[in-house]
């Protein structure tokens, strides 16, 4: 059972792509967060064009004595409210290359089907397709997402577009090094043979340094505790030089590790 | 590259996205026997303690069912059955105990709403837009505050399904402590996963408005006159379809959630705990 939906894709040059389709979840976040931008947007812009229009409205009727205009500003403010829910998704998608605040926040992008960046045109489409898809409480689109095996929902299908994981690589927090880890990893390099230890087995020592942080207390000492036993019978180590906590054991083996690496 | 994106490979932590996006696909792989359980549980919940004992173990068997599913250590359904049958009274009790702890959370919370609107009610009589202004942000205090609560204790099963001799107590106080640090991610999960739901819940209610719309006809046109066998007939068969609909509905939308906590647990195991973290042979 794979968590993500991964779909690839055929350049004409038989260059295979590999997508990581966004998911419900993802674009439902993107969604929620993007609408509550727009109500915030379109509230703000009819409590200003009420104000102005009250004034508008009270000039017009002394001036030309007809109350005429009062419809014809409701009518614009109801146009530029359209304009301004078509045209936030078109903007933005268009501007930075598939994204929308929501989107950026969740972490997903529309692409073209063949991994390009869309253009206007696309956006546009997945734009006025929106309410159709939007219908019935967002039922429409969640269907099509859920169900199709590419997510696609009406103005997906239209446009020819596939939203995707956003591929920027994540910042790495750095992992922090006690003084006491440096001097012991370069004798570790001497005594032990760090090169038992697998690609894999690195990876894992790395996602634990990087992550200890967030760790609870408990299950932080029994981990260390356990993954340090492990390494040690790895690495075919006797005894340690001297007495280190397992955090500082964990963080001279992955130092030493890479320095064994950057021997060759 | 992409390899980063596989937590089985990486074991890295999901976003509060892709928890609601695997749930989903946890659920659209096994729909059929979600399903089956789920009705299974809503026909127990008919009897009423035990019933309803069966029907939270149920709950449980289908969010232990999807945890073996990400571990990637899937498990015969006879055997889940097996282990956590025994468990029964167990999961009753945690669900007695989060109940009891929220109401009284939900007592404290709008105690002290109530108290502060009287007060304030008192003090700026003369401002009345001042007061629905506070009596709003107090509401939207309430529901944070109780969904704090409510995130914290969300999934007390999962460590009675999944780690061995849990009691009711101490379900509660592993999903107070994996949830730590993570109140926030876990209240917008369970706010996707709710508005996803809706439009089901909608579409259960609607034969009951449309029932409903003889009677306000009626009460509109000559609000004196008694309202006649037919508008009360049509009100009470919606009424029915609104009993049959809400259960389709929390048959249809149980595993979802079951899901969810199997994922939501699966997750904060892997971030608080390092579920996942160990050299070579790679186990629960």
């Amino acid at each position: 059972m794979h968590i993500f939906n991964r779909v690839k894709y055929q350049t004409p040059e038989s260059v295979e792509i590999d997508f990581i389709l966004a998911g419900i979840g993802s674009r439902a976040w993107a969604l929620i967060i993007d609408y509550h931008i727009l109500v915030f947007i379109s509230v703000g812009f009819l409590l200003i064009w009420s104000t102005i229009a009250e004034h508008v409205v009270n000039f017009w009727e002394k001036t030309f004595n007809s109350d005429k205009i009062g419809l014809w500003l409701i009518a614009i403010a109801l146009l530029v409210n359209f304009f301004l829910y078509a045209g936030y998704f078109v903007v933005f998608e268009t501007l930075w290359q598939g994204q929308t605040p929501g989107k950026r926040i969740a972490k997903i992008q529309v692409v073209r089907d063949d991994g390009r960046p869309v253009s206007v045109q696309q956006a546009v489409l997945r734009a006025l397709l929106r309410p159709v898809d939007d219908f019935f409480f967002f039922l429409v689109g969640m269907l099509l997402i859920v169900l199709t095996p590419r997510e696609k929902r009406l103005g997906d299908w239209v446009a020819g577009t596939i939203v995707i994981h956003n591929h920027t690589a994540t910042a790495r927090a750095n992992i922090s090094i006690s003084a006491l880890a440096k001097s012991l990893s370069e004798e570790l390099l001497e005594i032990a043979d760090i090169s038992a230890l697998l690609p894999d087995d690195f990876a894992v020592i790395r996602e634990y340094l990087l992550r200890r942080g967030t760790m609870a207390k408990k299950a932080k000492t029994d981990l260390s505790f356990q993954l340090a036993k492990q390494v040690k019978s790895v690495i075919s180590l006797q005894k340690l030089p001297n007495r280190v906590t397992p955090d500082v054991f964990l963080e001279a083996v992955y130092l030493a590790y890479q320095g064994q690496s950057s021997q060759f | 590259m992409s390899q980063g994106f596989n937590p089985q490979a990486s074991f890295q932590p999901l976003s509060v996205g892709n928890v609601v996006s695997a749930a989903v696909r946890l659920y659209r792989s096994h729909f059929k026997q979600y399903l089956g359980l789920a009705c299974q549980a809503v026909l127990w919940a008919i009897i009423p303690i035990y019933g309803w004992a069966k029907m939270h173990t149920i709950y449980a068997i289908i969010a232990r069912q999807a945890f073996g599913e990400l571990v990637n250590q899937p498990e015969a359904i006879t055997k889940t059955r097996n282990q956590l049958n025994p468990r029964l009274w167990t999961f009753l009790l945690a669900q007695i105990l989060v109940g009891l702890i929220l109401f009284g959370v939900s007592f404290g919370l709008s105690l002290v709403q109530n108290l502060i609107l009287l007060i304030s009610g008192f003090a700026f009589q003369k401002y009345p837009l001042l007061i629905s202004f506070l009596a709003l942000i107090l509401t939207l205090a309430y529901w944070f505050g109780y969904l704090w609560f409510y995130a914290r204790m969300f999934i007390p099963e999962l460590p009675i399904a999944i780690e061995n001799n849990v009691d009711a107590a101490q379900s509660i106080s592993r999903s107070w402590e994996l949830s730590k640090g993570h109140v926030w991610r876990l209240q917008a999960i369970i706010f996707i996963a709710s508005l996803m739901t809706m439009p089901l819940i909608i579409l259960a209610f609607i034969p009951f408005i449309l029932s409903s719309i003889p009677i306000m006809i009626q009460a509109s046109q000559n609000p004196n006159v008694t309202p006649n066998e037919t508008v009360w007939g049509s009100l009470l068969v919606g009424i029915l379809l609104a009993i049959i609909g809400m259960m389709v509905v929390s048959i249809m939308t149980m595993p979802f959630w079951q899901s969810i906590k199997a994922v939501i647990y699966y997750d904060l195991r892997s971030r608080r705990e390092g579920l996942g973290l160990k050299l070579r042979d790679r186990e629960i």
